[in-house]
């Protein structure tokens, strides 16, 4: 792992798991932030979904996409559902 | 009329030559009931039971009173106004022990026989009720969850005196409504403007294959007013908006969303907050969930805390684009359920700031704290703007003020400061007919409708409106009300 890099544990919930086809995976990331985070993956797995529709919570709780992220933490990618 | 004839009086069915008294009595369909206009009425019945029942009363009646013959014939189906909906009739050797019987059986009938009366209102609203007809003992239907620790006869009486807006009786209504009748919630009310259609049965169980066309709300309300004759089940067609959402919500103790789309649990939000009543938000997404508390006066915010600017519909997909399993909605309506009641009984502890996600593939959940964002729009700073009452109207520039009361409300109480009268109900679509000024302040009876007005005109960028906290109530009494503070008056 490089110094400048962290591996960090990304969630995904309902859309954003069907398009990324996995529920969750362990990866090494020079991002720095959720939003870093979030379009580096986007555009690695052509998520398609704009990253203002995408909430973000870090180790259980609900953070901001502009979040400091830290070695090791839990990264939740939740998109809107609506179904009902 | 008095009249004296040679004629013979015509009778109805022989009856012994012992018997000097026929009484008939008939109940038929009338126009009001507890001051509201009725159109029609129907009746429904477990008809078996009803008639044994039914025959048990008579053969009584024949006991107590003496009688030489008894009947009953009660109505079911749709009946209109003039209609016979029973007919008592009594025979006996003399008038009083025949009147009697009449009025008795009639009576025991309301009282004993499992016969459920739905009225039909002149405004469209339907209800069925109890009437004076069978209501089983609640100490006997409420047995078994009065008996689990912690509940007792203290909780059952909560639920008794809550009031429950269900909004949507889709996948996720059809799921709780059954639980929250069955559970004794006092007054539930479901909205729904949508009809029963074939692919909405695998998952919406209220509803049955030949009920294909007719009103969700209204067989929904139908069903638990029979599972419950204890409590009082309302339907109503209708379609939330923006524009009329607080109507809907005011006054009910919770309101459970089981919308399927954003545009309307956004204004659902929106409504609640304004309102002060507590929302269950529920969702799903093929076999996710997730649910949650937005209580106006906790910590954890609110919808649009969550998400700023609300996503647009068909962002993501909805259940008839993406498909969904009928169980995924059962098993988040039940949690609803779940939550509503311990949120109104007090028990436990309810999700509080929390957003529970639930994944039913692989059967787990997670719970996701969430917090208020002071800034919000909907519950926190951001939120339209509200002047006081006199010398904050200049310093705002406020040009007109506007009464948005009915204008009933207006002639009882009038507010002689205001330009102009455009109400609540019409006043997004009327908008354009207010007369031009720089800005507008806008009040009613306590505030709550404008400062949801307000908030709907903010976000659609009409920054130039604001709400004048506490309206009227808080109007200060007398010459303290300076018009000075409108120097645009027009």
């Amino acid at each position: 792992m490089s110094p400048s890099s962290r591996r960090v544990t990304v969630l995904w919930f309902a859309v954003l798991r069907e398009r990324r086809g996995l529920r969750s995976e362990l990866l090494e990331t020079a991002a720095t932030t959720p939003a870093e985070l979030y379009a580096e993956l986007s555009a690695r797995h052509s998520l398609g979904l704009e990253q203002r529709l995408v909430r973000v919570a870090i180790d259980g709780a609900f953070s901001t996409m502009e979040a400091r992220l830290m070695d090791g933490v839990e990264v939740a990618f939740i998109p809107p559902v609506a179904g009902g | 009329m008095f009249q004296m004839t040679l004629e013979p009086i015509p009778t109805e069915p022989r009856v012994e030559v012992g018997a000097g008294a026929v009484v008939t009595f008939d109940g038929r369909v009338r126009n009001m009931n507890d001051g509201r206009e009725v159109v029609s009425l129907e009746y429904d019945a477990y008809a078996e039971l009803a008639e044994k029942e039914g025959e048990s009363i008579l053969q009584e009646a024949m006991r107590r009173f003496g009688l030489m013959e008894a009947s009953c014939v009660h109505r079911t189906g749709h009946l209109h106004l003039g209609e016979v909906a029973i007919r008592v009739r009594a025979v006996a050797g003399h008038r009083r022990e025949a009147f009697d019987a009449c009025r008795w059986i009639l009576d025991e009938v309301k009282r004993r026989v499992p016969i459920w009366k739905k009225e039909h209102y002149a405004d469209g609203e339907s209800d069925w009720l109890i009437g004076e007809s069978v209501a089983p003992a609640p100490s006997e239907y409420y047995d078994r969850q009065v008996r689990m620790p912690g509940f007792g006869p203290e909780a059952q009486q909560r639920l008794a005196e809550a009031s429950v807006l269900m909004v949507g009786a889709g996948g996720l209504g059809c799921a709780a409504l059954p639980y929250l009748a069955g559970a004794g919630i006092g007054r539930i009310t479901v909205l729904d403007d949508d009809r029963v259609a074939l692919d909405n049965l695998h998952r919406q169980i209220l509803f049955e294959a030949g009920q294909v066309g007719r009103s969700k709300a209204v067989i929904a309300a139908e069903r638990l007013a029979k599972q419950n004759p204890l409590i009082r089940v309302e339907a109503v067609e209708g379609r939330l908006t923006a524009a009329n959402a607080l109507d809907y919500v005011a006054g009910f103790d919770l309101v459970i969303d089981g919308t399927d789309n954003f545009r309307t649990k956004f204004a659902l939000n929106d409504a609640c907050v304004s309102a002060g009543v507590p929302l269950l938000v529920a969702s799903v997404h093929g076999f996710e969930g997730e649910i949650m508390l937005v209580d106006p006066n906790g910590l954890g915010g609110c919808l649009q805390c969550l998400w700023p600017d609300p996503p647009e519909d068909g962002c993501v997909g909805t259940c008839a684009e993406v498909g969904i399993l009928g169980v995924v909605p059962g098993v988040l309506g039940l949690l609803q359920a779940t939550e509503a009641i311990k949120w109104l009984t007090g028990l436990g502890h309810t999700l509080g700031e929390g957003l529970l996600l639930v994944d039913l593939l692989e059967v787990s959940t997670r719970r996701l704290a969430r917090a208020k964002r002071p800034e919000c729009s909907v519950c926190g700073s951001g939120k339209s703007p509200a002047v006081q009452w006199t010398i904050e109207w200049h310093e705002r520039g406020v040009r007109m003020l506007i009464d948005v009361r009915d204008p009933a409300e207006i002639a009882l109480q009038p507010c002689p400061e205001a330009d102009v009268a455009l109400p609540y109900d019409s006043f997004l679509a009327r908008l354009d007919e207010l007369p031009v000024a720089d800005g507008y302040a806008l009040v009613c009876r306590s505030g709550t409708r404008t400062e949801h007005l307000a908030r709907v005109l903010h976000q659609q960028g009409r920054t130039e409106f604001v709400s004048i906290a506490g309206g009227l109530r808080a109007r200060p009494s007398g010459d303290q009300v300076s018009t000075n503070g409108l120097p645009g008056r027009l």
